[in-house]
């Protein structure tokens, strides 16, 4: 977030120094290519930056979403909670998909709201989920990916043994612990199988590192039910 | 101060420069994070070795520069084939050449009918028969025979296709080998019978770390890519510093793992071709109908594939193998279409029967781009694969189905034309609300007509409320079938598979695009040739009882043949399959039919071979064909807890994998020898052999990659507006 204002604040200087400096253009090139330069620095930042707000504005519509759809729930009798817990909240007119859960890393106290499907479309908002997999809280394997340089860029420092809690459609909440994190290729979905127990199973690009290359190996992060 | 424009230039480029620096850095930390990562991986091998499902780790002693060898592993195949059965024996064996005790993890890919029922484990003269046990007892009893010194053998499934072997307590310097059993059917496909034996591939990487980890001495482990069972590429690096094993093992390692793999085909009648696709074989006809086939010493790279061809003629229509075990009688049976004795009383007129199709497509928001433009095309050939007298009906879906006619129209080129138009103009919008759109397919009315419908629904989402959809195709699906395509990489696999397989048709999953044309081609060119349709087999004894898997029996199509497993309690096993074909009731008596081909060679020969296959499973004494029909079963079950949860599938499976003693995700094959063979004061290392996992399926891309990009743009905004602030001082200079 910071960064996208402070790209904002580059783009407004070097609005005023275009004004200041116009008279001298023809006297010196090197102006013009400076502030042209400057002009294509701006234009590259455009990109980059909408990707990175466009993450995080989503989840503040999608926490709204959220909140309305455990309302309703809660609000609604008894005899129609079953009923109610299909209704899905589009947390913006046009999105084709809808929030099924909410994670909460306890290490960093940051929460994201799950969207289902797992598609590229649905991954810019927000960490998805795939739809193959067991229910939020349910007996199985639930399957949630993200980017790693947007919402799971936390889970760089994660370790063994720290705790998750997953929110689903019911309020229900449920701590998971890791037990398990591997380094995989993105052509081992092993991950994906089904397991005996309630488990989440998180999966983001590997390695964290900035570059422009297509990441071929992936952070598997499993984490199984904890009863206190 | 004076501004030279190349000091100017160089100011710039260096600002490029600091740009990319700063990308860097942050590789670097990655790289140092890896490392961290990755030791926090191998504790927990180690402490949990039992649960390494997945990774590819080398060990090295923690407290010194050494590495350890992992036990060597020596994989022979043996593979017989028996009309349509064939049993396939693996035998592993692992040679522990290091002079420690040693524990070994070993996972390898089976083909993902197979069915594994029997596990030994041969330590020089003495034979383990391996038992099978509920997955966490086997466990458990595989772990206190491990702790107590005793070595043992477990064999679990991780999904259907992966299986692990674990070893505990190689003694150092011997071997012990695991022999497992499977059966599993063969595939026919266009006239061509085939087997696959799947061997290791995995797609190799090398992440950065292994570099750094060179130079870091305390770094406790290196990931590297197993391109097999052991050590080949770090062996090489890391030879300076080993000394614990000596150098003629690691050149015979250094080729790469081989395998050793023999077939005894028992044709029953003379093939017409013999083939291999991937390795050559050296192949002989021993008598009339038994040919035996050897791959001697071959490289772990591509899978076995063995097809084989009768000549035309000598196979019949309809095959029907049945075996008895415990008062029951267990059948597999083929249905091959579009053969001569089904056609022959209207070879001439070779009619297929009308079809009334119904095309559901999705053009919510999420198809938008290429999906649409390919769904598009696949209507395309829809539309041409169907002839005048056929009908058909297109509904779009999004947030709302719009249906394009009122009700379905004759497939001629006026009508054709005016959809086709209608799908062009189709653009991508809204939400995915499939259940509207399918419940507008199911409520369309059969209209009294005798055509054959076909709904073919294209889709690329999600869907939610599954089983509510589910119940709803069950009651209201009546005559007509469902084919589900999937579109993309997040399809909801079970829906679809699980829709198709309610409405008797069929599902396709197309991740590729550029596989869809194809797929779509192939689909409705099957489509437009159904051979047999309404299925029904009934036994004649009306005391007995008939259990068929798949249930219900799909249809039959041209050159896609049926294969039935069934099960019959009662003393008469005589059945009647009836369905129709070409629009007229068609029937067989199954028993009878045998009794009919018997002058042909095929079964008469597996009858006479049936001895020597029952022999080779004699400590178990269940016959293939009930296991094979078990396997099916469990797989029946097993998709059933993967839909809805149902937990009570799950004790099915394990009833059903204890009585005919199978592996399955629940239950696991366990061997422990009775004596300790481990002296207490020793301790046993533990090696993750190697793991081989099926390519296939793709983990999603997670990276948005904004930064790097961010990084540089910001760097030069940065270095341009400096330069620029400098750039008055040189003209007041100037000036001056």
């Amino acid at each position: 977030m910071n960064k996208a204002n402070s790209s904002n604040r580059c783009k407004s200087d070097s609005i005023v120094l275009t004004t200041n400096t116009k008279d001298k253009f023809s006297k010196n090139p090197y102006k013009i290519i400076l502030l042209s330069l400057i002009v294509i620095a701006c234009l590259l930042l455009i990109k980059p930056s909408y990707l990175y707000a466009k993450s995080v504005l989503a989840q503040v519509l999608l926490k709204h979403a959220w909140q309305e759809t455990q309302q309703t729930y809660l609000q609604a009798p008894e005899q129609d909670k079953q009923q109610h817990s299909q209704e899905k909240y589009l947390p913006w007119q046009w999105a084709d998909s809808y929030p099924v859960a909410k994670l909460t890393y306890k290490k960093n106290n940051v929460s994201w709201i799950i969207m289902a499907g797992m598609t590229g479309r649905a991954m810019a908002f927000a960490p998805t989920w795939l739809e193959d997999s067991a229910k939020p809280n349910q007996y199985g394997n639930t399957v949630i990916s993200a980017h790693n340089d947007s919402h799971f860029n936390v889970l760089e420092d994660s370790d063994v043994g720290e705790e998750f809690l997953l929110e689903d459609q019911q309020g229900k909440i449920l701590t998971y612990r890791i037990t398990t994190i591997n380094i995989v290729s993105e052509y081992d979905v092993s991950s994906y199988l089904f397991q005996d127990e309630t488990m989440i199973t998180l999966i983001t690009c590997y390695p964290f590192e900035v570059t422009n290359k297509i990441k071929t190996q992936r952070l598997v992060i499993q984490a199984v039910k904890y009863n206190h | 101060m004076r501004f030279s424009p190349i000091t100017l230039n160089l100011f710039i480029i260096s600002g490029i420069t600091l740009g990319m620096t700063l990308g860097l850095s942050s590789h670097v930390y990655a790289v140092e994070n890896n490392n961290n990562l990755v030791s926090n991986n191998m504790d927990y091998h180690q402490v949990n070795l039992n649960d390494v499902s997945s990774g590819t780790l080398l060990f090295k002693q923690n407290n010194s520069k050494q590495f350890l060898q992992a036990p060597q592993l020596k994989t022979q195949v043996e593979i017989e084939i028996n009309g349509l059965v064939a049993n396939v024996k693996v035998k592993q064996k692992f040679t522990n050449t290091s002079n420690n005790w040693q524990h070994g993890v070993y996972a390898f890919p089976l083909p993902d009918n197979a069915a594994i029922n029997q596990l030994k484990m041969r330590i020089g003269e003495r034979v383990i028969v391996g038992e099978v046990q509920e997955k966490k007892q086997a466990r458990k009893t595989f772990n206190n025979a491990k702790k107590s010194g005793k070595k043992a053998a477990l064999i679990e499934q991780h999904r259907p296709n992966l299986f692990t072997t674990q070893l505990a307590n190689i003694p150092p310097n011997e071997e012990v080998e695991v022999e497992l059993n499977y059966f599993q059917q063969v595939d026919y496909q266009a006239g061509e019978f085939s087997l696959h034996f799947p061997m290791a591939i995995t797609p190799r990487y090398q992440p950065k770390g292994s570099k750094i980890s060179e130079t870091h001495n305390s770094l406790p482990a290196l990931i590297f890519q197993a391109r097999a069972a052991t050590l080949v590429g770090t062996r090489t690096e890391k030879n300076s510093n080993t000394s614990l094993f000596d150098q003629d093992s690691s050149v015979g390692q250094a080729q790469g793992p081989f395998i050793d793999l023999t077939v005894d085909l028992f044709s029953g009648a003379e093939l017409a071709k013999v083939n291999s696709i991937n390795h050559s074989l050296i192949s002989q006809q021993q008598e009339q109908g038994h040919y035996t086939l050897k791959i001697v010493h071959q490289p772990v790279e591509k899978d076995f594939k063995l097809t084989w061809q009768y000549p035309p003629q000598t196979l019949p229509q309809i095959l029907n193998f049945q075996q008895a075990y415990q008062n029951k009688k267990y059948g597999l049976l083929m249905v091959l279409p579009g053969l001569s004795a089904l056609n022959e009383n209207s070879a001439a007129n070779k009619i297929t029967p009308l079809r009334e199709l119904t095309f559901v497509l999705d053009t919510s928001g999420s198809m938008a781009g290429d999906s649409l433009a390919q769904a598009k095309q696949a209507f395309k050939y829809a539309l041409t694969s169907l002839n005048e007298r056929d009908s058909f009906q297109l509904i779009a879906f999004n947030s709302y189905p719009t249906k394009l006619f009122q009700a379905p129209v004759l497939a001629n080129e006026t009508n054709k034309k005016h959809a086709w138009r209608f799908v062009s103009a189709l653009e991508s919008t809204g939400g995915t609300e499939i259940k509207s759109a399918l419940d507008l397919v199911l409520n369309e009315k059969a209209n009294g007509n005798e055509k054959l419908q076909q709904i073919v629904f294209l889709t690329d989402g999600a869907v939610g409320n599954e089983a509510e959809i589910f119940s709803d195709i069950e009651k209201r699906i009546g005559n007509k079938r469902l084919f589900t395509v999937g579109l993309g990489t997040a399809p909801n696999r079970y829906f679809m598979k699980k829709a198709a397989e309610i409405g008797r048709g069929s599902y396709q999953f197309i991740s590729n695009h550029n596989e869809l044309v194809k797929q779509m081609d192939r689909l409705f060119t099957k489509l437009s040739q159904p051979v047999l349709t309404d299925l029904n087999m009934s036994l004649n004894d009306p005391n007995g009882a008939l259990l068929t898997t798949p249930n219900p029996i799909p249809d039959v199509y041209a050159n896609e043949p049926l294969f039935l497993s069934y099960q019959v309690t009662g003393e008469q096993s005589d059945s009647l399959l009836t369905g129709i074909y070409q629009g007229k009731i068609w029937s067989v008596n199954i028993e009878n039919y045998q009794q009919g081909n018997v002058e042909n060679n095929v079964l008469g020969d597996i009858e006479r071979n049936k001895a020597k296959s029952t022999k080779s499973a004699q400590e178990l004494n269940i016959p293939p064909l009930a296991t094979l029909w078990a396997r099916r079963k469990i797989a029946d079950h097993y998709r059933q807890l993967m839909l809805y949860k149902d937990t009570k599938a799950k004790d099915n499976i394990i009833e059903l994998a204890l009585k005919y003693h199978l592996v399955t995700p629940f239950t696991s094959l366990v061997a422990v020898e009775k004596e300790v063979s481990r002296p207490h004061h020793q301790t046993a290392i533990a090696k993750q052999l190697k793991n081989m996992l099926p390519v296939g399926q793709k983990l999603p891309s997670t990276a948005l990659n904004w930064q790097w990009q961010f990084n540089g743009a910001i760097c030069l905004l940065i270095m341009s507006v400096i330069s620029l602030l400098l750039m008055p001082s040189r003209e007041d200079n100037e000036q001056g």
